[in-house]
């Protein structure tokens, strides 16, 4: 792996960072699995696509991208609250009913190439971009996440009981979760998009496990859970995980292909899972 | 003042008849009073205390609070009155938080929960207090999980929760049933000391016919659906522990 791939890998890293804060809000905060991300991502993807092969301001596309991805967040919110249909089911139905709207946001054609046009990377450091992104959205989720608030989110993936007994909404907050949750996934779709420069229907496929599989490291890596450090273990984690992929896919005794990518993440997250659990440690 | 008029509960269970686990419950429970009830297993204690709280809403009856109909009131706004700890010493807390974490998230039941930090140097300051007054040297371990306490430290901890905030009523259901004989009336002591102290207009359930007779300022039997008998202080402090035995007997 030379100094090119292992940067182009730290960019990626930062990119599914975002992508896996919104992952760890709902699998790990709320205690909600929700599968929305895949369809959440393309949608930032696609909002992006769009507004930028017109022209728009591209920071301006992030924000709309990430809009998007609250709407979608909420959606799975009503399904799951309102229609009393499993958390699981709620999540899959938004992603496969995704699947049209992004196609339709995209105009009808199933990929958008971006080439020539102004982004957010347009004349400027790539990885320098990245970095002040990403700690704009760790610093805010950090934030978040020490305050009541956040601590009242928290309360409803600790205990439901607890969490009515002392007045939370779990309905509000698992729609509140959920809209932050798909609103960085928006985000983080549209920032692959405009770093990539194209838009595809199928880029979102594998968002939640690679989100998941970062989220992962990131408990190995700070297993004590000061909940100041939950949110920038998602990202250090993704970045850990691209380089180790990279590493993996180029190293010769393995013998490796890109097409394996899916086959080791998994793996990767079953030993992350087998291994013994750790408790969170005073600290 | 706790006002229940005429409650009843029928769990229709998918058959014609049901089953009705209160009928015709009144009961008047004025500021400051503390009341106990007793009564067998399945009886509808717990029930009845979902009732108060508005998990459940009752088949028959109200429930009014300083006048209020607490089925009028939204949900998250009843938690504003209604403070609770339950018997199952790790449902009461949250095992995964530190002590601190669970006393300020309890600090702030009943009011908005706002963007703002929720560590800070004026709650540590309360809470070191209130741990102290425990008296079970929690004061110096704030920054440990609840999951490291043993039992009767967790429900010291939701008994603290639950009077962080203030309340119109304290419902308290076998917050001793789980721990051993020693450290249940160690917690009772407690529960009392704070009930006493603030003033707290409590219900408290217990099968404890110590603490029953003990504590509280009358007691009730729920038996058959209703409240089958009242003692009042004075009636229950002369009871012996066979005739109590001869209460639950006949039931
Ligand atoms: N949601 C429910 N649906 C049907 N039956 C219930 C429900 N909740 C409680 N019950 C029944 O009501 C009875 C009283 O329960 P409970 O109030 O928990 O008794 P206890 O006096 O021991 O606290 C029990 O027989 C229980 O099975
Ligand atoms: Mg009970």
């Amino acid at each position: 792996m030379n100094t090119l791939e292992i940067v182009s890998g730290v960019e990626i890293g930062l990119i599914y960072g975002i992508a896996a804060i919104g992952i760890c809000l709902t699998f790990r905060l709320i205690d909600f699995p929700d599968m929305t991300c895949d369809g959440s991502f393309v949608l930032g993807a696609a909002i992006s696509g769009i507004l930028i092969k017109s022209g728009c301001n591209p920071w301006l596309a992030l924000c709309a991208a990430t809009l998007g991805g609250a709407l979608a967040g909420l959606a799975t919110g009503i399904i799951h609250s309102f229609f009393k249909i499993s958390n699981l089911l709620s999540g899959i139905l938004t992603a496969f009913m995704l699947y049209s709207i992004n196609l339709r946001v995209m105009g009808g054609v199933p990929n958008i190439p971006l080439i020539g046009a102004a982004t957010i990377f347009s004349g400027a450091s790539a990885i320098a971009v990245l970095t002040c992104t990403c700690l704009t959205v760790v610093a805010i989720f950090t934030y978040l996440l020490a305050t009541d608030f956040g601590l009242a989110l928290r309360s409803v993936g600790q205990s439901k009981g607890v969490s009515t007994n002392y007045g939370v909404n779990i309905r509000l907050a698992n729609a509140v979760a959920l809209m932050l949750s798909n609103a960085l996934i928006g985000l983080s779709g549209a920032i692959f998009n405009q770093h990539q420069c194209f838009a595809d229907i199928s880029q979102g496929v594998g968002t939640l496990v690679i989100g998941l599989a970062a989220v992962m490291i990131g408990e190995k890596l700070f297993p004590c859970w000061s909940y100041l450090l939950i949110v920038p273990a998602c990202v250090v984690g993704s970045i850990v995980y691209r380089i180790f992929i990279g590493f993996a896919l180029h190293s010769e005794i393995l013998g490796l292909k890109t097409q394996d990518l899916n086959l080791i993440t998994g793996l990767l997250i079953i030993i992350a899972m087998a291994a013994p659990k750790f408790r969170r440690r005073s600290c | 003042m706790l006002v229940l008029k005429n409650i009843g509960v029928t769990f229709d269970g998918g058959t014609s008849i049901g089953s009705t686990i209160l009928n015709g419950i009144n009961l008047r429970v004025c500021g400051g009073e503390f009341v106990i009830i007793i009564g067998g297993n399945g009886a509808g204690k717990t029930t009845l205390f979902n009732v108060i709280s508005g998990l459940l809403r009752p088949t028959t009856g109200q429930v009014m609070l300083d006048g209020k109909d607490m089925a009028k009131i939204p949900a998250h706004e009843r938690s504003q009155y209604v403070a609770r700890v339950v018997q199952n010493t790790m449902a009461g807390t949250m095992c995964n938080l530190t002590i601190f974490e669970n006393l300020a998230f309890a600090f702030t039941r009943g009011k908005r929960r706002k963007l703002l930090p929720y560590s800070t140097s004026a709650r540590r300051k309360i809470f070191a207090e209130k741990l102290e007054s425990l008296g079970i040297g929690l004061e110096k371990r704030m920054n440990a999980t609840v999951a490291s306490l043993s039992g009767g430290q967790r429900q010291a901890i939701g008994l603290l929760m639950s009077v962080l905030a203030p309340s119109k009523i304290l419902l308290l259901d076998e917050i001793t049933a789980a721990l051993d004989p020693k450290i249940s009336d160690s917690v009772m002591a407690l529960a009392n000391k704070i009930i006493v102290a603030e003033g707290r207009t409590t219900l408290m359930i217990t099968h404890n016919m110590a603490h029953a007779t003990a504590y509280g300022d009358r007691m009730l039997l729920l038996a058959n659906s209703h409240f089958q008998r009242e003692f009042s202080g004075p009636e229950k402090e002369a009871l012996t522990p066979s005739e109590l035995a001869k209460v639950f007997g006949e039931v």
